[in-house]
């Protein structure tokens, strides 16, 4: 009977810490109330046709003249494409310059906050796979450590109860 | 009663044909895109081609035409750049395809840009206009570096997401827009994202969607790259 009693209040002092650290990581969760106007969530469109009035001229050029390619309009000194890059970026900004998200470094966003946190890295660095792999191994070493404290703690936790019998 | 339970069996039975006949599945994509780039500084960037997304597979092929005919292979942990049939370009990276709007809208997870998968949760949902605006709760360690999430809904589709940063400044904004819908499946004809640097400038980046064909089974060979080759 006492074996019992001792099993049933580890099991319950066990689960009242696990639900008291859930508890306070929810509690922390919540944001600061912030409410955005409508026009927010708008951009100026004339301003955005403006500013990309270059490449939508040479856009329209290569749907009218398909299959044309870069280096054939460098060599016919075409004025389509001064300002522009001789290199593709179909998934659009790739190339930040290596930098991570808001300076943080990549490895602390997959360490510190998971899949979340690869992302995050993911996204605002507009799919850029350097800091994204580096957000990847902060990940797994976050997982690693968790497994690690994991085993740690239920054997300590198992070696107690032994003892105790 | 017997009687009751045939009709009770047979409205079932309807009930799930009828479910079955209208969820179908979206499994592969294919789109021209077009990729326009102008940074606050330094040459625009524009990039032509067709993409090709099969979800079940998780590869995504980019097969470019402009500036130069080149491949593009998002394969596993692995992106391979790829001229004239011959690998020029091999990285090792994470799997994140499934983060790519191809894969959400494959699985019609687009209308909040996969944030509900991702285990965030809503804090405050209001209508402003014909917006339904959601703000989601930023996990507190990244409170620091991102304050808000903000994602507009128009019409059911997801119409804007907006991120700030310290003391609420935008740092991005995207918008979907021209949505193109066939059958049950929606894609968005253009994404317009705005960055913004630390003296506000404006950087933007449009990625425009044309001639979407879905579940095209009779081009296998678009989809997977065998790499041997």
């Amino acid at each position: 009977m006492k074996k019992f009693i001792l099993k049933s209040v580890s099991l319950i002092l066990a689960i009242s810490l696990l639900s008291a650290q859930n508890f306070s990581i929810m509690a922390s969760t919540t944001t600061a109330a912030v409410e955005f106007d409508e026009s927010v969530f708008s951009y100026d469109d004339d301003l955005l046709m403006a500013e990309l009035s270059e490449l939508n001229e040479l856009d329209a050029y290569i749907e009218t003249n398909e299959g044309t390619t870069f280096d054939e309009l460098v060599n016919e000194n075409s004025p389509l494409v001064a300002n522009i890059e001789s290199t593709a970026s179909p998934m659009g900004m790739a190339d930040q310059n290596g930098e991570p998200p808001l300076g943080i470094p990549s490895f602390l966003w997959g360490c510190v906050f998971g899949v979340v946190g690869l992302a995050v890295v993911y996204i605002m660095t507009d799919s850029d796979m350097d800091e994204t792999k580096k957000a990847m191994w902060g990940c797994v070493a976050s997982t690693a450590v968790s497994v690690v404290l994991y085993m740690v703690v239920w054997g300590a936790w198992a070696a107690t109860v032994d003892a105790t019998y | 009663m017997r009687n009751i339970l045939y009709l009770i069996l047979l409205f079932s039975v309807v009930l799930g044909f009828n479910r079955h006949s209208t969820a179908q599945d979206y499994f592969r994509m294919s789109a021209d895109f077009t990729t326009k780039v102008k940074p606050v500084e330094g040459k625009m960037n524009l990039t032509k081609g067709k993409i090709y997304y099969d979800k079940y597979a998780q590869e995504l092929i980019y097969d470019i035409s402009f500036p130069s005919k080149e491949k593009w292979i998002v394969q596993d942990s692995k992106i391979y750049k790829i001229t004239n049939d011959s690998v020029f370009f091999t990285e090792e990276i994470p799997s994140m395809n499934e983060f790519t709007v191809f894969h959400l809208a494959l699985n019609s997870n687009l209308t909040y840009f996969g944030l509900d998968e991702a285990k965030f949760s809503i804090s405050n949902i209001e209508k402003k206009g014909d917006l339904v605006i959601s703000y989601w709760n930023i996990p507190p360690h990244i409170q620091k570096m991102i304050s808000t999430i903000a994602i507009a809904k128009k019409n059911n589709q997801l119409h804007s997401i907006v991120i700030t940063g310290e003391n609420n400044k935008i740092l991005n904004k995207q918008f979907f827009k021209d949505y193109v819908q066939i059958g049950g499946f929606e894609f968005p004809g253009s994404i317009v994202q705005i960055f913004y640097d630390e003296n506000n400038n404006e950087e933007y980046q449009v990625m425009e969607f044309k001639n979407i064909e879905l579940n095209d089974i009779e081009n296998e060979e678009n989809y997977h790259y065998q790499l041997e080759n």
